[in-house]
């Protein structure tokens, strides 16, 4: 099966001047059309350096190692210049961050970003507009669920809240129509009940256009709620892939199953968490397993290399113990 | 909850209000009217000793100023806060007590100063009680190992710690003074998902050793479930819920609780239930209940008056649906 975005062998490096850290070794995922897929994963896991390689937003002193590959609709992205890189992203990659207020301009108002970004499809695709464009980005506020569009569309980002300055971006992202939106944290930095929306919109929305997303998130039950797919990082690695139901109901890796243990399910008369202990450390990033100096199943063979990607059901695991079964 | 018995750490009617936009010498030349936010409105409620009481809400309801007025950070605008019958004073009037009273702030990177060594800023809020530089030291190691950190960070710059490391000092800094109270303002949510587990069963023991009074402000229902003995929900500055976690957790009352827990994800993959709108601004408050425009069992009785904190078994619920007769 062929998917929308096809990474293989992706390694991204960070030039620091005192030290070289290995953000990203050896990622390969696929996207299908109209699929749901979540990279979960803490910080340092390399979640977010994926999203921005795979939007062709590194900073500078990202190097992407020799070997990677990124294709898109079986374009190579990696050979684009920066004019072409512009005509795939927007109609064709659109990326939205946790930081709303940085995205969108302060000093414009909401109808005139909208229309920025039907103009840049428009462009495009040649296609001339029938309706008013105001008729348009009023239409599309309305997709997205914003009450009173006429209104809103007329205000300043200031002038709205943190969920509604979401929806605006998720309203550019589908007045531009792109096959494949890479999502960042969107809700982190919003309310439970707010986030709950912005996720029933989004499958709402793929379910409609067949829109492909890519959703970055610290939070598996965020990404249980939303993804058909879940890619679990850890040290710049993959470490578990496979069908969410999977991943979650039969975890095959010990980080994934010590990420589900934390979470709290009980009261603290109960008895104490199952915590993972340690932290995650730069310094364990190398030829061993990522994982091994806080794993409480770690042998000596997982101190000596990095595991292997091995297929077990439907999932891809990189452990010594892939085929273990684990209570949960 | 109630007046007649007082609990060890007292809330009544705590009022606070913040003013917004400035007062210039034209809007007063104008007589314009000031405006203000009421942050916390009205809040009343008890923790006894040793026992936790968790603030559950959304980001604006006013959880994080209740903290505050509770350490006296904050001037109430209304309302008494006591502790063990003394009433908890701002910390920039004369007599105010402090020490008794601590609070853990919510992000450690921007609380602790990064410039300090570890040690150095534990040892801030003892440095000016007349204490020996030997009798410094002893506690900061002791409360160092009582956090789980080893002695050889004392040197380190608290910049050079990671999320964790950073919490776990920003909890040795409110346990040197040998609290009652600690007040923790979202304590994991700003630390990753594998290290919250540490802090939250670090916290819990901590309070068994020490008999420690918390007041945890979260947003999260599963820490909640963890840490609470009690649990209060906070919406735009009432509380609507109180009670025990097995109750409130499980057999939501207020239509509110029920949209919170409903939104929250869960594991087994279901769809989360989102409630429409957004919370009402705080400055023109519904002249009802405030949770009348969400509020999927909304009757006309709700646009009018705002409902009272009343008894239905053994929780306090601020809704219509429950009012007897």
């Amino acid at each position: 099966m062929t998917g929308i975005l096809e990474v293989e062998n992706l390694s991204v490096d960070y030039a620091t001047p005192s030290s070289t850290v290995h953000a990203l070794r050896n990622v390969s995922l696929t996207v299908n059309e109209g699929e749901i897929l979540s990279i979960v994963g803490e910080s340092g896991s390399g979640k977010s350096t994926f999203a921005l390689a795979v939007s062709k937003l590194l900073p500078r002193n990202a190097i992407i190692l020799e070997g990677g590959k990124i294709s898109f609709r079986g374009k190579d992205l990696m050979q684009l210049k920066k004019p072409q890189i512009r005509q795939v992203r927007g109609t064709g990659i659109f990326m939205i961050f946790q930081n709303v207020f940085l995205s969108l301009n302060p000093l414009m108002r909401i109808k005139r970003q909208v229309i920025e970004a039907i103009n840049v499809r428009s462009k495009r695709t040649d296609e001339k507009s029938e309706k008013k464009k105001e008729i348009e980005v009023a239409s599309i506020l309305k997709s997205v669920r914003i009450g009173d569009a006429e209104d809103i569309m007329e205000r300043y980002p200031h002038q709205l809240s943190g969920g509604q300055n979401q929806r605006i971006m998720l309203a550019m992202a589908l007045a531009e129509k792109p096959s494949l939106l890479i999502a960042d944290e969107p809700t982190t930095a919003l309310d439970v009940t707010t986030q709950a929306q912005v996720i029933l919109l989004l499958k709402e929305i793929r379910d409609e256009t067949k829109m492909s997303i890519v959703y970055v998130t610290h939070d598996l039950g965020v990404a249980a709620s939303i993804s058909d797919r879940i890619a679990v990082l850890y040290g710049g690695m993959v470490q578990e892939l496979g069908p969410a139901k999977q991943v979650l109901s039969d975890p095959k890796h010990p980080y994934t199953l010590g990420l589900i243990k934390s979470i709290p399910s009980k009261a603290k008369s109960e008895g104490s968490l199952d915590a993972i202990k340690g932290a995650f450390s730069w310094d364990d990033v190398g030829n061993a397993c990522a994982f091994a100096a806080r794993c409480p199943l770690a042998r000596e063979e997982c101190r000596k290399s990095i595991p292997t990607l091995n297929r077990v059901e439907e999932t891809q695991v990189r452990c010594v113990n892939y085929g273990e079964k684990y209570e949960q | 909850m109630s007046s007649s018995t007082l609990a060890s750490l007292q809330i009544e009617n705590a009022v606070k209000k913040f003013s917004i936009g400035e007062q210039t010498i034209f809007s007063r030349l104008r007589r314009e009217k000031r405006r203000y936010i009421n942050a916390v409105d009205g809040v009343t409620l008890g923790v006894e000793k040793g026992e936790s009481l968790v603030v559950l809400g959304e980001s604006g309801c006013g959880k994080t100023t209740l903290g505050r007025l509770i350490v006296g950070l904050e001037k109430l605008d209304g309302g008494r806060i006591s502790y063990e019958g003394t009433q908890v004073k701002y910390v920039r009037e004369r007599g105010a007590v402090r020490g008794r009273l601590q609070m853990v702030f919510q992000d450690p990177s921007s609380s602790l100063n990064p410039y300090l060594s570890v040690s150095t800023c534990i040892a801030e809020p003892i440095s000016k009680m007349g204490l020996g530089k030997s009798e410094i030291t002893a506690k900061v190691s002791e409360t160092l190992k009582l956090v789980g950190m080893e002695s050889l960070f004392m040197a380190r710059r608290t910049s050079e710690l990671s999320g964790g490391q950073k919490q776990r000092t920003a909890i040795a800094r409110a346990l040197i003074s040998d609290p009652a109270v600690i007040v923790l303002d979202e304590p994991t949510s700003s630390i990753d998902v594998s290290i919250q587990a540490q802090i939250l069963n670090l916290l819990v023991e901590i309070q068994s050793l020490r008999d420690l009074t918390y007041v945890l402000i979260t947003h999260d229902p599963n820490v909640a479930r963890f840490m609470a003995d009690k649990i209060a929900v906070m919406y735009l500055g009432k509380i609507v819920e109180y009670g025990r976690p097995g109750d409130v957790l499980k057999q939501p009352n207020h239509p509110y609780t029920q949209a919170l827990l409903a939104s929250a994800p869960k594991l087994d993959g279901s769809s989360p239930e989102a409630i429409t709108g957004e919370p009402p601004s705080l400055i023109n408050l519904p002249t009802g209940c405030r949770f009348e425009p969400r509020c999927p069992h909304a009757m006309p009785k709700c646009r009018e008056r705002e409902p009272p904190l009343v008894l239905r078994d053994d929780e306090l619920v601020a809704c219509y649906l429950y009012e007897q007769g």
